[in-house]
């Protein structure tokens, strides 16, 4: 990697060591998991050179944005609308962490029965390897699991620009208001950090923008309802993750190209796995970059993944904001209303999560369900139970999965996966 | 487990046993003549509320292991203790409280917890008081306010009865009584000498299960004060409690009592508790001068629970009763899986050490015996450490 970037992570206050350690694995992780597969689409060479330079290229970008005036806000949830950050002249990246880093330091701030993306996000910071934390101007916590916002408290002393929004627990007409509270709120500290009013016109384009961005997702995922499945999991997985992470334009043109190649391959009745090839749909907590390892044994003991019921998925794409209205006031009431329905388990009760794995079953025709939870996370947790058991009382098999980010369990989840395969096929 | 080791001591469990059986009778005359029974989990609950509805409060807490199987069937292993055994009991209906229960009004205080009432709600009618995560904003209040006029509405329906803003004053006195009451039997350990065991200041403080003859309570809470006040007189007992090291004890609510009775046992006094049940919520009265509802809402939105974020109210209890009890060190209990309470040690651990000088301890544990011999070896050599 050219000397260029290395100067340019060290004046961000990263640690080159550490930093060389990450990227290492980074790299190696993605050769293995990525780069091995067969019959990749073409236009997946973009997101294979983002990758490659997720670290160094998109920073720079970045630094230039920050150089022409931008500021870049960071987030660790779906619940941190872009519109508004968009509309007030910055721009938002993603800091949700993927994997294990400098963990003795962080269980010394945390315990050690943390859910592993908390902890990650921790070991970013205290291992000084993630650009994206450095280069942020705002980092917004959001008060969605307990562990999350306890989390905050002890983030506030080590990062100088905490922001911390609160969210609703309940779907009722006050938590709808308590939202609108926050995201006035919001948009109020983000105008005061950019010094960028946002007006009607700004707001309008930015909603158009994000909208376009998850329409491409959409259209992405609507091509994996074929058989056999024109995509890989791993590589759609890999659309929604960079979907944090790009540029928005350029990341709807680039997911619309792959879409068109998908398009033809489906014509010629191409896919990347065989035909009948059990269909699984994943469902739970978030994978951030670089956590591959369920879909990666999916995929490698004869099953498809196609969908992803999760933020980094489907949950946190699905809905649109209603584009209609004129006045800021009539558009952050749009805004509300469309990050009101996301159906994340942190809301009591949550009865929309488990009517929507039901239609995402029904509609990529998935023969069964995987239930994706991290160690520790109470709300996915809880809710996988009666998940499980309303889905097998209508004859979807389901498989309740429960890991971390380490690889010791890999042996052992594989085993399971193939069992539940097997019982697939039947 | 039984307290043992304590010289001259004057309530134990066997105290609680006997309170526990008369109110339990009384409360089965009362229930036949028509007064309701609430299920309560929380110290967010305004009983005062469920009081002035002629109804009766109990608390639903869960100590024992017992019921862990059952509930595991429907919860998460990796789950805190307490929710574990509040529901198994629930689910398997060998909790006599529960059973008795006419409908439950819960707190969305946890993650646990409140996933926990979703399946909870299938058994008894469950109200669910919707808390705002932090207590700073002034739109907190507001909401927390509003959210207490639909408990109002809920009880005034399943009850039958009205809530009248006399009823309501009076219960607040009442009330209002019994935490004075509870924070003079405390008192009692603000000595340089403690003049009372952590374990019989439970006992003496516990409500007995339902809440229906406060009154009566708060009497005995005054006899049981007098017999430690004459106790003190004793120049041996007192000699025997200068060794022991005054401890505070904070942390997740003490339903299970190991680690109370585990501190006592190796040589130390827990003189003062920063807990649900203990000094946590009885420091702060509901305002008898102000608007009934709105000092309700003030009041128990200041709960200072990990559950709330930023919770700093809690460092400063912690400070105060550090100093008022003149304690030598902080115990923290922490029951496993307990994310609120696990992830908030960090910051009371620096406090504690660095703004308030006092060593601290962190245990984290759950209602299971395995740990015992290995908890003790821990509190001893913490103890020790204090001298
Ligand atoms: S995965 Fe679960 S515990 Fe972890 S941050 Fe998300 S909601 Fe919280
Ligand atoms: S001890 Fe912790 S996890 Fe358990 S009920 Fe209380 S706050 Fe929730």
């Amino acid at each position: 990697m050219s000397e260029d970037y290395r100067s340019m992570w060290t004046d961000l206050g990263l640690d080159p060591e550490a930093h060389d350690t990450l990227l290492g694995v980074l790299g190696k992780a993605y050769g293995d998991i990525y780069l091995s597969q067969k019959d990749r689409p073409a236009g997946m060479g973009y997101f294979d050179f983002v990758m490659s330079e997720v670290h160094g290229l998109r920073i720079r970008e970045l630094l230039n944005e920050k150089e022409a005036g931008r500021k870049i806000i960071g987030s660790y949830c779906v619940f941190v609308p872009e519109e508004i950050v968009l509309a007030a002249n910055a721009t938002l990246v993603g800091l949700c962490s993927g994997a294990d880093f400098a963990m003795e330091e962080v269980e010394k701030l945390l315990p050690r029965n943390t859910c592993a993306l908390i902890k990650s996000s921790f070991g970013f910071k205290l291992g000084k390897v993630c650009p994206y934390l450095e280069i942020s101007d705002m980092i917004v916590g959001e008060n969605t699991c307990d562990g999350k916002k306890k989390a905050y408290e002890s983030l506030n002393r080590m990062v100088k620009n905490l922001y911390v929004m609160d969210l609703p627990q309940v779907k009722s007409p006050q938590g709808r208001a308590l939202l609108k509270t926050e995201y006035d709120r919001f948009r109020s500290a983000a105008e005061k950090l950019t010094g960028f009013p946002v007006t009607a016109e700004s707001l309008k384009e930015s909603i158009r923008m994000v909208n376009a961005k998850r329409a491409a997702v959409h259209r992405l995922s609507s091509l994996r309802k074929a058989d056999p499945a024109p995509i890989s999991g791993l590589d759609a997985l890999l659309a929604n993750q960079v979907f944090f992470y790009d540029n928005p334009t350029r990341f709807t043109e680039s997911v619309n190209k792959i879409c068109d190649e998908l398009k033809k391959r489906i014509e010629e009745k191409k896919g990347v796995f065989p035909e009948k090839t059990p269909r699984i749909l994943l469902s739970g907590c978030p994978q951030a970059v670089p956590n591959w390892k369920l879909p990666f044994i999916v995929e490698n003991s004869g099953a498809v993944i196609v969908g992803e019921e999760s933020c980094v998925g489907e949950r946190g794409t699905r809905n649109l904001t209603d584009e209609s209205g004129k006045t800021v006031e009539e558009m952050m009431e749009a805004i509300v209303d469309r990050y009101y329905r996301v159906d994340c388990a942190i809301f009591t009760p949550n009865p929309e999560r488990l009517e929507h794995i039901q239609e995402m079953v029904a509609a990529y025709k998935a023969d069964g369900v995987i239930h994706y939870g991290l160690q520790f996370c109470q709300p996915y947790l809880m809710e996988s139970m009666p998940v499980e058991k309303a889905l097998e009382e209508k004859n979807i098999p389901c498989l309740r999965i429960e890991t971390d980010y380490s690889m010791e369990d890999v042996g052992q989840i594989k085993t399971r996966v193939e069992a539940f395969i097997e019982q697939i096929r039947g | 487990m039984m307290q043992e080791n304590l010289p001259e001591i004057l309530f134990d469990s066997s105290y609680v046993s006997e309170i526990e059986e008369r109110v339990y009778k009384q409360t089965m005359e009362q229930r036949a003549m028509g007064r309701k029974i609430v299920g309560i989990y929380c110290a967010f609950t305004p009983k005062e509320l469920l009081a002035a509805a002629d109804a009766i409060p109990v608390s639903l807490c869960g100590g024992s292991e017992k019921p862990f199987p059952v509930a595991e069937q429907y919860l998460p292993a990796n789950l805190c203790p307490l929710i574990k055994s509040s529901y198994g009991h629930a689910v398997a209906d060998t909790c006599p409280y529960f059973h008795m229960v006419d409908f439950l009004l819960a707190d969305a205080t946890c993650d646990g917890k409140k996933k926990m009432f979703e399946l909870l709600q299938r058994l008894k009618p469950l109200h669910l008081l919707l808390l705002p995560q932090s207590p700073v904003p002034e739109e907190s209040l507001d909401y927390w306010e509003k959210e207490l006029y639909k408990v109002i509405a809920f009880l005034e329906k399943n009850t039958g009865n009205a809530i009248t803003q006399d009823n309501l004053r009076k219960q607040i006195q009442v009330y209002n009584r019994l935490r004075r009451t509870v924070e003079n039997v405390f008192q009692l350990n603000t000595h340089d000498i403690p003049w009372v065991f952590g374990s019989e200041i439970d006992a003496i403080t516990s409500m007995g299960g339902f809440e229906c003859d406060i009154e009566a309570r708060i009497a005995e809470m005054e006899t049981a004060m007098e017999k430690i006040r004459h106790r003190s007189l004793s120049g041996r007992f007192l000699a025997q409690m200068q060794k022991r090291p005054k401890l505070l004890l904070t942390g997740c609510p003490n339903t299970n009592k190991k680690v109370l009775h585990l501190i006592e046992k190796v040589g130390g006094v827990v003189a003062a508790m920063e807990t649900c049940g203990g000094l946590k919520s009885t420091g702060r009265l509901v305002d008898e001068g102000d608007e009934p509802i709105r000092a309700l809402a003030e009041k128990y939105l200041n709960v200072a629970c990990s559950c709330m974020t930023p919770n700093s109210q809690r460092i400063e209890i912690i400070g105060e009763l550090i100093d008022r009890f003149k304690v030598h060190g902080v115990i923290e209990l922490t029951w496993t899986a307990c994310h609120t309470y696990n992830v908030e040690a960090f910051l009371v651990r620096e406090a504690v050490e660095q703004r308030f000088e006092r060593p601290y301890m962190q245990i984290l544990t759950d209602y299971s015996q395995n740990d015992v011999g290995q908890l003790e070896t821990r509190i001893g050599a913490f103890l020790e450490m204090l001298g």
